[in-house]
């Protein structure tokens, strides 16, 4: 790496902790942050009581409790106090990292040297346990005490996560793995073994009995199976453990109080603690019984002292508390990444973390490589802390810098991989459907419209005639001979008008069904407007297109289902209108646009699933109009049945004896007959019950239609599946919805170009 | 006295010169034992360097012409406790390097007769020579690593 991009990575001193900002945030604490380090005083000195007790020491515990911390600020001085050395190794399993042998010794030279302590030379092809056992092979600190190495094997999980990923890797890690199981167990090696055999005079050169080494493992506890799977080579990883847990509340209290009493005082600690323990959802009253992460608190307490010196106050307050602990660590994320190029956001999320979401790395010189990532930018994100660049066996590389981390920037990869998923065919039908659900919203508030007038005018007439009639009644009934019988003959009429105009009323059902338009109406106009805002979002606030559409795609089917119908006239009026484009041209477009996607469909899966959208939508539409048909002939029907039942009724018991004619008597008694018949013929033809049989059938029809044009390349992949549910759901709509009949089938047929003589759907 | 440190013997009246031989040990780590006056006198005085000349690794009597006096000295004690400690302490060991600053040698009149047995280093003015600051380094970290090993 030249000098001048050197220049831009924040070098540790720059990051060192001070009485101003005494809180790392979520970078480890490092042995020269010692002084900052509390709340761990008991985990301490347990871990330098095992150290001390055993050859081998492990540390474990789940992420994000501080073990690199309680390492680095905790055991490290304690261990140079005592004369040992110990040396932090982090292995890269990258596959241009040197080999993890190499590394080792690489670190062990760095860290003595780093400590001033003279190292016995290392040399090539040696193992570890000839490197340690060799007579001589004493490591001097300046005042010419003997020190007493101590491999820190810190992340050690990693050998499970990175190392599985990378086969390049695996026979390496065998023998690494054989290489520590040597040490800790103290066994000659078997390749050194038969050296000696052949040579015995070499085996002076050892001290087999003298294991002058220590080693800690450091791992996340969800690794421990796999660790401990390593029990047959080396026993002694199930002995001389120390399980981290977090912290509690006094402990944490020490770490607000004890690093930064003076920013803080114990008010505003209390409350910093219990609120990062109520992000945690402990939820605990008591102190002692709050269960406190510290990566989170470390983060939290560092962004409220930032905030702190942003404002320039010499304490944090109360106020500054706002929000919960979740998005505070968002924030922070977000906040690194604003006004940065997208490319940035996209590796780090694609690059820095794996498939499955734990923490990677990447060569400094690979990550300048990615098109739109600077060394500026990177350096700025070291600084923010979001990032570290460490060097490995003497390579710079990138990483995250806590696997806090990881679950935020998954989140965020995740949520715009799911935007990055639309494309022009799903943003068409969106728009598609916002202008379909735009325009039935106002068809049906026109119908509302209309029914309504129709029910006032209606209803207005009835009023007045009614009362015309009640009026009018009392003087014929009092004084029948006053009254001329031409009024009585015109007051008769009105009656029978009335009472017809009363049963049309109750029959056409105008107010009733103004309503039901005025509520599709609304639920069409709330869908639109969801639509109208899914579309003012971005990709990635959407989320995945196929559930976002597919949630709309419901709510239309839901609302068709339950709504009144729109006559075919005003809706295309409304069509025309709105610009409301055929789905078949939206179909076609889609299908130009995926068609590369669609290399894995087969030829006559396309060909039976366009069949199917097809005839879907001739089968929709053949039902609606089947269902209109029926509405009319139920209404032509209804009208003269409600109005001639109506004249029998008032012309038998309203009219009086005396001023009937003969003729008047025959033409009601036809009147009757032909009631009778009309009633018989309603009964009989159902024109009513048909009709609504059919509109369900054409709403569902015309559901499954659209759930075909939205379908997803994930579904369209997997053709069985996704045919296999087609089909039943059109089975299942054919066994449950009336004939259509040839006839009209075959214009529908014709008009959605399906072929008659494969009747899939008919 | 750092257990295990380097025991300089001395004439009071050579302190400046081998002041410079103790600067020069510690200029490589090596823990010198030199003030003397620290432990007050009387009976009190004896059993502390008793103590120490026990627990030093290595016993360097600084001989010169200011030595050769059969004067009771405090320095002659230490020699004597010294030559107790190796015989009894450590026999196989080579714990007294004796060390002139002058033209004082192993044949010089009034001299024990056991120091004349020894091998003397000669390090005019008190200028220490890598040589012997490296023996003494050498013999310091075996002490060093013999306690290691002990522990």
């Amino acid at each position: 790496m030249s000098a001048e991009l050197a220049e831009l990575i924040p070098t540790p001193d720059q990051l060192r902790l001070d009485a101003e900002r005494p809180w790392p945030g979520l970078v480890a604490f490092r042995e020269a942050d010692a002084a900052f380090f509390h709340g761990r005083d008991s985990d301490i000195a347990n871990l330098y009581r095992m150290v001390m007790r055993e050859r081998l020491t492990v540390l474990f515990g789940m992420s994000g409790l501080g073990k690199t911390s309680l390492l680095q600020a905790g055991l490290f001085p304690k261990l140079r106090d005592e004369n040992l050395l110990p040396i932090r190794i982090r292995l890269d399993y990258a596959d241009q990292s040197p080999p993890l042998l190499q590394q080792i010794k690489q670190a062990i030279v760095v860290f003595a040297g780093a400590a001033k302590v003279e190292s016995p030379p290392v040399q090539n092809g040696e193992t570890l346990w000839e490197y340690f056992h060799k007579k001589g092979a004493v490591f001097w600190n300046t005042r010419n005490r003997v020190m007493t190495p101590v491999l820190v094997f810190d992340q050690f999980e990693e050998v499970f996560t990175l190392g599985r990923d990378n086969p390049a890797r695996a026979a390496e890690i065998k023998e690494i793995i054989g290489e520590l199981a040597d040490l800790i167990e103290g066994h000659c090696p078997e390749t050194v073994k038969s050296r000696l055999d052949q040579y015995p005079e070499e085996a002076q050169q050892y001290a087999f009995n003298h294991h002058p080494y220590k080693l800690v493992f450091s791992l996340r506890e969800d690794f421990l199976a796999d660790f401990e799977g390593l029990r047959r080579q080396i026993p002694s990883v199930i002995h001389n453990r120390l399980r981290l847990r977090s912290m509690h509340g006094e402990q944490a209290l020490q770490v607000v109080t004890k690093a930064g009493g003076h920013l803080v005082d114990t008010d505003v600690a209390l409350a910093i603690v219990n609120f990062v323990a109520a992000a945690q959802a402990s939820g605990s009253p008591l102190l002692e019984e709050l269960d406190i992460e510290p990566a989170l608190l470390s983060l939290i307490c560092h962004e409220l002292n930032e905030k702190r010196i942003q404002i320039g106050a010499t304490q944090i307050g109360a106020a500054l508390l706002a929000g919960s602990s979740a998005e505070i660590l968002e924030g922070f994320y977000e906040r690194c990444l604003a006004n940065q190029a997208p490319e940035l956001r996209h590796f780090i999320e694609d690059r820095l973390i794996t498939t499955s979401g734990y923490r990677d790395s990447v060569a400094y010189e690979s990550a300048l490589e990615t098109s739109g990532v600077t060394a500026e930018m990177l350096g700025r994100l070291v600084e923010q802390r979001l990032l570290r660049a460490e060097d490995w066996s003497g390579q710079r590389r990138i990483e995250l810098i806590h696997d806090v981390l990881t679950g935020v920037v998954r989140k965020s990869r995740d949520q715009r991989r799911l935007g990055e998923q639309w494309d022009e065919h799903h943003e068409a039908v969106l728009k598609d459907w916002r202008q379909r659900t735009a325009a039935a919203s106002e068809a049906h508030y026109k119908l509302a419209s209309s029914f309504r007038r129709q029910n006032l005018v209606w209803g207005f007439t009835v009023v007045i005639f009614s009362s015309v009639v009640g009026a009018s009644l009392f003087p014929i009934m009092a004084v029948p001979e006053a009254i001329h019988p031409v009024w009585k003959l015109a007051i008769i009429s009105i009656s029978v008008a009335t009472a017809i105009l009363v049963a049309l009323q109750t029959f056409l059902r105008f107010g009733e069904r103004a309503e039901k338009h005025v509520i599709a109406a609304d639920w069409y106009a709330s869908v639109c407007r969801d639509i109208y805002q899914l579309l003012a979002f971005s990709t990635e606030e959407r989320g995945s297109p196929k559930d976002c559409l597919d949630r709309i795609r419901k709510e239309i089917s839901k609302i068709g289902q339950q709504s009144p119908e729109i006559d075919d006239r005003l809706w295309k009026v409304m069509v025309a209108k709105y610009g409301v484009e055929h789905h078949e041209a939206l179909l076609k477009d889609w299908r130009q646009h995926h068609e590369a996607l669609l290399k894995d469909w087969r030829q006559h899966h396309e060909a039976l699933l366009k069949d199917w959208r097809q005839r879907t939508a001739a089968a929709s539409e053949a039902h609606y109009k089947l269902a209109s048909g029926l509405r009319k002939k139920n209404l032509m029907l209804g009208v003269p049945l409600v109005t001639s039942s109506n004249v029998v009724g008032t012309g038998v018991v309203a009219v009086p004896e005396d001023i009937i004619p003969p003729a008047f008597k025959i033409a009601l008694l036809l009147n009757g007959i032909g009631t009778a018949i009309l009633v018989t013929l309603q009964t009989f033809l159902r024109f009513g019950e048909r009709a609504e049989k059919h509109l369900i059938a054409a709403d569902w029809y015309a559901s499954v239609c659209r759930d075909i044009d939205t379908l997803s390349t994930e579904e369209r992949a997997r053709p069985k599946e996704c045919l296999d549910r087609i089909r039943k759901e059109i089975s299942k709509i054919r066994q449950q919805s009336p004939e259509i009949g040839d006839r009209l089938w075959k214009v529908m047929a014709t008009k959605y170009g399906v072929d008659i003589a494969y009747p899939l759907a008919h | 006295m750092e257990r295990g440190a380097v025991f300089l013997s001395y004439a009071s009246e050579d302190r400046p010169t081998v002041g410079l031989i103790r600067d020069a040990l510690e200029q490589v780590g090596i823990d010198v034992w030199f003030d003397r006056d620290e432990l007050g006198g009387g009976d009190a005085w004896k059993s502390k360097i008793l103590r120490n000349i026990e627990s030093c690794c290595l016993f360097i009597p600084i001989m010169s012409s200011n030595t050769l006096t059969p004067k009771r000295r405090e320095f002659r004690t230490e020699w004597y406790y010294a030559r107790e400690e190796h015989i009894k302490g450590r026999p196989d060991l080579r714990f007294i390097i004796p060390v002139t600053i002058d033209d004082t040698n192993a044949q010089s009149p009034g001299l024990v007769s056991w120091l004349r047995e020894i091998q003397w280093v000669a390090l005019p003015g008190g200028q220490a020579t890598p040589e012997f600051v490296e023996l003494v380094r050498t013999l310091f970290r075996d002490y060093q690593r013999s306690r290691v090993a002990t522990a």
